[in-house]
């Protein structure tokens, strides 16, 4: 019964033919899936890095704003970004006179795991329409440092 | 040799094997190209919503002037992801915010890229009140912030 099953050549070419499609098939869509997991498992290192790398932001002396604090309290190196300066209005209730920013000589420096930094800003920061601001005496800051996984740190002052 | 050529027998079944082969090629090549190009669609289009990582680092409602008739916000996104991406909407609690009157905004943010946006609302901010904002990417990624207003 099997030596006839065998030797019987009928139907041998579309078997064939039916595997070699699935299994070409599966070659293009496996391609597909491991470039997917691929791109996951990439994305899921950055959450990790984002998530273990928070920051914290603090002025050093309550008489000067320029000098600034920051402390990585994660486990995982955080490098920063950029600085942004937001300037309350005089009246509390309007809207914010400027928002600007400032990229430190600090950035794209790395805050290791645990340890704190110095940044120093200069006092004057520019916004999205080209306009600039010089920090005064009297001025109501909100500043807010950005690291390159998008995590954010912000201190007022005074 | 020249029995061998004048010999026609079995000339029919070596063109139909030759045109098989080509026939077969010719489909196979087809269904190459089409897989290709579609997995090569899939990865630069929804697929890479997956690398993508955009984060609002800035807003500022009425940069331009107080009383400000156009409701004027500023939101400042940093691109954190892996991809390029084209930000096409954003929404303050789920009304969607337009530049120059239109709401598809097409704007496109490279990787490391900060860059800000400048858009209007057709309702005024309230003083002290949370507004959650979100951009849509053309992927069909969404990126949410609550803001509390000055």
């Amino acid at each position: 019964m099997i030596r006839r099953l065998l030797k019987n050549k009928k139907g041998t070419a579309e078997v064939i033919g039916s595997v070699m499609f699935i299994v070409i098939l599966l070659f293009f869509f496996t391609n597909v899936y491991l470039w997917h997991d691929a791109a996951t498992k990439e994305m899921n290192d950055l959450y990790v890095q984002k998530i273990n790398s928070p920051i914290t932001l603090s002025v050093i002396s309550a008489n000067n704003p320029y000098v600034l604090n920051v402390t990585n309290k994660g486990g995982v190196d955080a490098k920063l970004s950029i600085l942004w300066i937001d300037v309350a209005a005089i009246n509390a209730g309007n809207p914010d006179r400027f928002h600007g920013y400032f990229y430190p000589a600090q950035s794209n420096s790395v805050v290791l795991a645990g340890s704190s930094i110095q940044v120093a800003w200069d006092g004057n920061a520019l916004n999205g329409y080209g306009e600039h601001y010089t920090y005064q005496s009297g001025d109501k800051l909100q500043l807010k440092m950005v690291t390159t996984v998008g995590n954010t740190a912000a201190c007022r002052y005074p | 040799m020249k029995r061998l050529l004048k010999n026609r027998k079995a000339v029919s079944p070596v063109i139909a094997t030759v045109l098989m082969i080509m026939i077969t090629m010719a489909g196979m090549a087809i269904l190459f190209g089409f897989v290709i190009s579609y997995s090569d669609a899939y990865k630069a289009g929804v697929g890479s919503s997956v690398m993508e990582s955009l984060t609002i680092e800035d807003i500022w409602i009425s940069p331009s002037s107080v009383p400000d008739p156009l409701h004027t916000v500023q939101l400042s996104v940093y691109n954190v992801g892996k991809v390029d991406s084209t930000i096409t909407s954003a929404y303050v609690n789920g009304l969607a915010l337009t530049k120059s009157g239109t709401l598809n905004l097409k704007e496109s943010i490279t990787i490391g890229q900060h860059m800000n946006i400048t858009l209007n609302w057709n309702q005024a901010f309230g003083n002290g009140r949370q507004y959650t904002f979100r951009i849509s990417t053309l992927s069909g990624s969404n990126f949410d912030l609550s803001y509390t207003a000055p």
